[in-house]
């Protein structure tokens, strides 16, 4: 999956968390500053994306604690989260 | 009683504000001289709702209700959806809402309050978590609630992030109250507005949950944005993980992390940490004891509860309470590592799991539910879904959810559903 899929994929989850029509920018804040998701969203998008991770033949790890103690930040902007998706699909 | 005189004499001659809330500095004269509600109406010994939050028009009125002697029920707007199930499981006479009194027409009477009234003290309930599905009404003596606010104790700025209807959020206001103290009831408990309040209002401590620090992490706010005034950092109502407590700890090395533990039936326990980077904690406090059974921590308390109002006594006949919490012993100190029961906590809220499949199994179709709660590095567990369908019929996994949306508080709602065979040993037959 390149980055640019990924982008994609993340920015239709958060949509769908939001369920609301919005304008997403890669750089846009997910957690801090004006965020889009609170804690309970932010569940939501990383369980959809495990959901489309399946999908595509791998599996999105966010909750094992070597991968929260090594990315965490992933969960910062729409960019990261991407990029952290489009590294473990590892295509 | 005569709080309100007690509490004066205290603050008499001191300056600093007692209440920051909206931008406004408040001492504890002018809450005092806040326009209450109109109270003519409210008797001793009624049971009152005051559903509100830490803002002045509601403290004021919560110090004259306890000099009333009345049985207080603090409730918040959050839990609107639960309001007419708490009112019948408190026998609540009276509610108080906006500054508008409204009593309710009831002729239900219970023993444990008409032993208050008769011995004219005030009480105080407040609801938690029921092993049967709905939450359980918890009656305190006040009189015997507020004793422990008698010893002088030091105070620090405190930052009010527990609600109005937590056990936690009123020992903070009596402890701020009592000990000439500042509260600051924040407007929003977002990551960043929490961190600017702290700096702008030089907060030294902060009462959080884990689920909110491990949304602090995720920030990258921190430690950039956490001001060199806060020193201490408590959590608490939910399970700590290790990875985030040590993260915290290496990101601010000079702020101290203190672990809290309570239980409404218990009244306050003293608590006090191994180390700020330990999830080992030390359970005590005047007449508190402690003892492991079966690898479940058990508490005896003399500021315990005087009873439910809607379930049997969960104290055995010598008075020692089954926290159900599973818990490793290390010297005295203990670490909670699991529950007994099927309770779900969502970022230290608390249900439980038969709460979520009542509801599913409402929905058309659905022949067996199974709810768990599954764990998550953001807010502790989230609720998942096992659904098994009648014969023939399929299911529509958005409309289920929007479904349980419309009958659930938020973090009570499913955010993942299966649709598979449900294990004999968890069914849940529909009545």
């Amino acid at each position: 999956m390149n980055i640019e899929q990924a982008k994609e994929i993340v920015r239709q989850v958060i949509l769908e968390a939001l369920e609301e029509k919005k304008d997403i920018a890669d750089d846009d804040q997910l957690v801090g500053g004006a965020a889009l998701l609170d804690s309970m969203k932010l569940v939501e998008v990383c369980l959809a994306l495990e959901d489309i991770s399946n999908e595509h033949g791998f599996e999105f790890d966010w909750t094992s604690d070597a991968t929260m103690s090594k990315s965490r930040s992933m969960f910062r902007t729409v960019i990261s989260l991407a990029e952290e998706f489009a590294k473990q699909s590892g295509e | 009683m005569n709080l309100i005189e007690k509490i004066s004499k205290r603050w008499q001659g001191v300056s600093c504000p007692f209440l920051i809330y909206k931008e406004s500095e408040l001492c504890f004269d002018d809450i005092k001289k806040q326009e209450s509600t109109d109270l003519s109406e409210v008797r001793s010994g009624d049971v009152v709702a005051l559903i509100g939050d830490f803002d002045p028009k509601t403290i004021v009125t919560l110090l004259h209700l306890i000099d009333k002697d009345v049985i207080l029920v603090p409730l918040t707007e959050e839990t609107r959806s639960q309001h007419d199930y708490f009112f019948e499981s408190a026998f609540v006479d009276v509610v108080i809402e906006g500054g508008v009194v409204t009593r309710r027409k009831h002729q239900r009477q219970h023993a444990l309050i008409q032993k208050l009234r008769f011995e004219k003290r005030a009480g105080l309930i407040l609801f938690s978590t029921g092993t049967t599905g709905r939450p359980k009404a918890i009656l305190h003596d006040l009189t015997l609630f507020l004793q422990r606010f008698e010893t002088p104790r030091p105070t620090l700025r405190t930052l009010n992030f527990l609600l109005f209807d937590h056990i936690g959020g009123l020992n903070t206001l009596l402890h701020t109250l009592f000990n000439k103290g500042t509260i600051i009831a924040p407007d929003s408990r977002a990551v960043e507005d929490i961190l600017n309040i702290c700096q702008k209002y030089q907060v030294e401590v902060l009462p959080t949950t884990p689920t909110f620090l491990r949304m602090m992490l995720i920030s990258g706010l921190i430690p950039d944005k956490l001001p060199k005034s806060l020193r201490i950092i408590t959590y608490g109502t939910e399970r700590m993980d290790q990875p985030t407590l040590d993260e915290l700890c290496r990101l601010l090395p000079d702020t101290d992390f203190r672990q809290t533990f309570g239980m409404s039936e218990l009244g306050i326990v003293r608590v006090k940490s191994e180390a700020r980077d330990s999830l080992y904690m030390q359970i005590g406090g005047e007449g508190v004891e402690t003892r492991v059974i079966d690898g479940v921590l058990e508490i005896r308390s003399q500021t315990r509860m005087l009873g439910y109002l809607n379930a049997d006594s969960p104290f055995d006949e010598d008075g020692w309470y089954n926290t159900k919490d599973i818990v490793n012993e290390k010297n005295g100190f203990y670490q909670v590592t699991g529950r007994t029961t099927e309770v779900i906590n969502v970022g230290g809220l608390k249900f439980m799991a038969s709460e979520v499949e009542h509801v599913a199994l409402m929905f058309d179709g659905v022949e067996l539910a199974k709810a768990i709660g599954k764990e998550n590095p953001i807010t502790g567990q989230h609720v998942e879904l096992k659904i098994q369908m009648e014969k023939g019929k399929d299911l529509n996994k958005r409309d289920l959810i929007f479904y349980c949306k419309n009958r659930l508080q938020s973090h009570m709602v499913p955010r993942k559903i299966d649709v598979d065979p449900v294990a004999v040993n968890h069914r849940f037959k529909k009545g």
